[in-house]
């Protein structure tokens, strides 16, 4: 037997010839069952993440349902400051965290919230009578910007 | 009765009152641009820049409802009043703080008033109701309240504030500024900005400086009166828009807009300088500075 025949050992000692022999006839590759992939793949594929329980994305949806309500309230019901109010209140108990505000905290915002309102529905209404008026459209820019930074506003504020 | 019992009778029967404060005396050390994350809640404040490597924290705490944690590693400490109580159940804790000039800080409270001195480094603090005030010359700062003024003087160059109903009054004003209110008022001054933009819904704006040349003024409000007090010599290229304000100008007659819903065009002296005035009812008016 020469030394690349057999297999080196810890201790240097020649291998047993009819070991030797037994090893030699071991196949060089060894296939995995056909079936055994799809269980290994079932193990590496990344869970399904339930992206509904995101916490930028429930922020996100209770944003777009503000938006969607200030729409709502300063299109067909802005002529009246009080609805409008009261929106602007429920818009914010709508929002994530703000439960969790000191109460004049909340109450302050709730005030800020209407003035903002009012004055959404106050430019709505004047754009609804003179359509692309730039002046208007610049205002209400403003309103809005503001009201979405004021409800942003919220997930910044520290908790009670 | 013998005396000692009667005295330890006494001493059982006699409630012991609690210690009214807590004094707080600690001191970590920090490298000179330290991160420092602080959150005061109710109370109050104070912070100011120092040349020594170390955070000093002092003031006082009320017995028995909160506790101060401080810790962290020289590039970052936090600094923060804890306690199982509420916050508004409580007077507050008092504060001060000695931080290396250089710090970087990131503060938080709801009532607690907030005071800050002797910083060049970035400041980004937000209160709900607490009121705010900035001296000296960080290199930028970020403010937000809900009800709480904010004060800030001195010269950063980087400057972004904003309140619901507070008011905002900024001396010293140059670079780049940014001021937002929805109903508090606006008072801008001293300085010569190289660009500002300074909104509200309802609150009023008080400008009351020069604009460099190249630089650019953008006032926009709901229904706040504006009024830009600017130096006899201005140089500007100036835009009034309103859908119902007056207008007036001690620079000379303003010239009725060329069609509804254009803004009206004032050139004063070179013209230099953008200046951008749209209000929704507010009045506006241009004053020449004494």
């Amino acid at each position: 037997m020469t030394t690349t025949d057999r297999m080196p050992a810890p201790d240097d000692e020649p291998l047993d010839p009819r070991l030797a022999r037994l090893a030699r006839e071991l196949p060089r590759d060894i296939a995995p069952p056909a079936d055994l992939w799809p269980a290994v793949r079932g193990r590496l594929a990344p869970r399904r993440r339930q992206w509904w329980r995101e916490p930028w994305l429930q922020v996100a949806a209770a944003l777009v349902a503000v938006a969607a309500i200030t729409l709502a309230v300063t299109r067909h019901g802005g002529e009246t400051p009080a609805p409008v109010a009261a929106a602007g209140a429920t818009a914010l108990d709508s929002v994530p965290g703000v439960e969790a505000l000191a109460p004049e905290t909340a109450a302050a915002l709730r005030r800020n919230l209407a003035i903002i309102d009012s004055a959404l529905a106050e430019s709505r209404r004047v754009l609804a009578a003179d359509p692309g008026n730039p002046d208007v459209e610049t205002m209400l820019r403003l309103v809005e910007r503001q009201r979405l930074e004021l409800l942003r506003q919220v997930g910044r504020l520290p908790r009670s | 009765m013998r005396p000692v019992p009667v005295a330890l009778a006494l001493l059982v029967a006699v409630p012991v009152p609690a210690r009214a404060q807590d004094p707080i005396d600690r001191r970590l050390p920090a490298d000179r641009d330290v991160a420092v994350r602080l959150a005061n809640l109710v109370g109050s404040t104070r912070i100011t820049g120092w040349d020594r490597d170390t955070v000093a924290i002092t003031g006082s705490l009320p017995a028995g409802v909160g506790t101060l944690y401080a810790g962290g590693t020289r590039a970052a400490l936090k600094i923060a009043v804890e306690g199982p109580e509420a916050a508004e159940r409580y007077a507050g804790a008092t504060l001060e703080v000695r931080v290396p000039r250089g710090a970087r800080l990131l503060v938080k409270s709801t009532s607690a008033d907030i005071a800050i001195s002797g910083i060049t480094g970035e400041i980004d603090l937000g209160s709900a109701l607490g009121r705010v005030t900035i001296e000296g010359a960080p290199r930028s700062i970020v403010a937000e309240t809900v009800t709480g003024n904010i004060e800030v003087a001195g010269a950063p160059a980087s400057v972004r504030l904003r309140s619901g109903g507070g008011t905002i009054i900024v001396r010293g004003a140059r670079g780049d500024l940014t001021v937002s209110t929805v109903s508090g008022t606006i008072s801008v001054g001293g300085g010569a900005i190289t660009r500002a933009r300074l909104e509200s819904t309802a609150g009023a704006i008080d400008y009351k400086g020069s604009v460099a040349p190249g630089g650019s003024l953008e006032v926009q409000t709901h229904s706040g009166d504006v009024t830009l007090r600017l130096p006899p010599a201005t140089g500007a290229d100036v835009e009034l828009g309103t859908v119902s304000g007056a207008v007036s100008s001690e620079f000379g007659p303003v010239p009725p807009a060329t069609a509804k819903g254009r803004p009206r065009r004032v050139t004063l002296g070179d013209g230099s300088a953008a200046i951008t005035v749209r209000t929704f009812t507010g009045a506006i008016a241009l004053v020449k500075q004494p």
